[in-house]
């Protein structure tokens, strides 16, 4: 049976939400990545949190600093992912990056810069974070994060 | 019934216009993506933050070129953080004014800053009523007890597998919002559906 699709109706009551492609994107494994999210930006850690949460199944907290990432180590906690901003008040991205790698952490950590130049990149990678990207943030690049992860031990 | 399915179709072109006329980008598209039953209210509670973000720095922009002597770091900061945040939310042509301002800010070009202000807030204003009209349609589909939908990110092979859940949906209106496809634009609407008649 073939059907038909046309432009246009009448006849119709509602508009169906379709989250398939979602489903499909997301991590169905039992434990759940769990993930910090680094910005200062109250617009970012919404938007993070919730891709993180809705696309890739993860269990995603969120801080405004890279004084209080550091805190939050310091009074135990532990990431599978932490995707880290550069520029903060307080303490910003790579200095925190330093912090966490002297004090032993070996969560994967995911720079993100606002600059196109490879400074902010080589000052990430030189502080010892994994990767580092260009905001925003996006499904891909999660991806390319993840696939990683996979082989990464912690 | 058909009124709604009218309100529904006015809600779609209007958000096609947005995307058309560069006020938004895909960016919002990720945002609606991320809406679902769960967190209904994600969109307007992130464009509210924005708002709010916005309008704060707009006042301090204004404040900082107010000055006699212009602090043009504490400018280009704020407007450092504008383009952030209109970048986040998919405000492209807020955005965009924001790189001009900033290269404004480095030449420390009092009157292209100045410009660059009354541009950005005149962009910032029409975008937030535009989406607060978008917002308002929403809420309008609803209490008429309607519902929304949004399924972007379709590429070739999702478009026909999904075809084929679709199939199964007979005698319903279905929103597609085709974004990455290479044929059609960015933020481009369709309403199929499904012919009475076919099966």
């Amino acid at each position: 049976m073939e059907s038909r699709w046309s432009e246009g109706g009448s006849s119709t009551s509602s508009i169906i939400i379709e989250k398939s492609m979602i489903k499909y994107m997301s991590d169905e494994k039992e434990t759940k990545i769990s993930a910090l999210v680094v910005d200062d930006d109250a617009i970012i850690r919404k938007i993070h949190k919730t891709m993180l949460e809705r696309l890739f199944n993860m269990e995603a907290e969120t801080v405004k600093d890279g004084k209080e990432a550091v805190d939050l180590h310091l009074s135990g906690a532990n990431f599978d992912i932490i995707f880290m901003d550069k520029e903060m008040p307080i303490m910003d991205g790579h200095e925190a990056t330093k912090h966490l790698r002297a004090m032993g952490v070996k969560s994967m950590i995911v720079g993100i810069t606002t600059r196109g130049d490879d400074k902010d990149k080589e000052e990430f990678l030189a502080a010892g974070s994994n990767h580092c990207f260009e905001k925003p943030l996006d499904r891909a690049k999660v991806q390319q994060v993840l696939q990683e992860h996979e082989n990464f031990s912690i | 019934m058909d009124g709604i399915v009218q309100l529904q179709r006015q809600l779609v072109d209007y958000t096609a216009s947005l995307f058309h006329e560069g006020f938004l980008d895909d960016q919002f598209n990720q945002l609606q993506q991320l809406q679902d039953e769960s967190n209904p209210d994600f969109v307007v509670e992130v464009v509210t933050l924005f708002f709010e973000d916005a309008e704060r720095l707009l006042n301090e922009l204004s404040k900082a070129l107010g000055q006699p002597s212009i602090d043009f770091k504490k400018v280009d900061a704020h407007v450092h953080q504008l383009k952030g945040s209109s970048s986040s939310i998919g405000a492209q042509r807020v955005h965009r004014v924001c790189f001009a301002f900033r290269n404004s800010c480095e030449e420390q070009n009092v009157e292209g800053c100045l410009k660059n202000l009354q541009q950005v807030k005149h962009e910032y204003s029409l975008v937030k009523s535009k989406l607060e009209t978008l917002f308002g349609m929403e809420q309008q589909i609803l209490a008429a007890g309607g519902s929304i939908s949004r399924c972007g990110w379709l590429d070739a092979t999702s478009i026909f597998l999904r075809r084929q859940t679709l199939l199964q949906l007979k005698g319903t209106l279905i929103l597609v919002n085709f974004f990455q496809i290479g044929e059609m634009s960015p933020g481009q609407h369709v309403i199929c559906r499904q012919d009475p008649k076919a099966s």
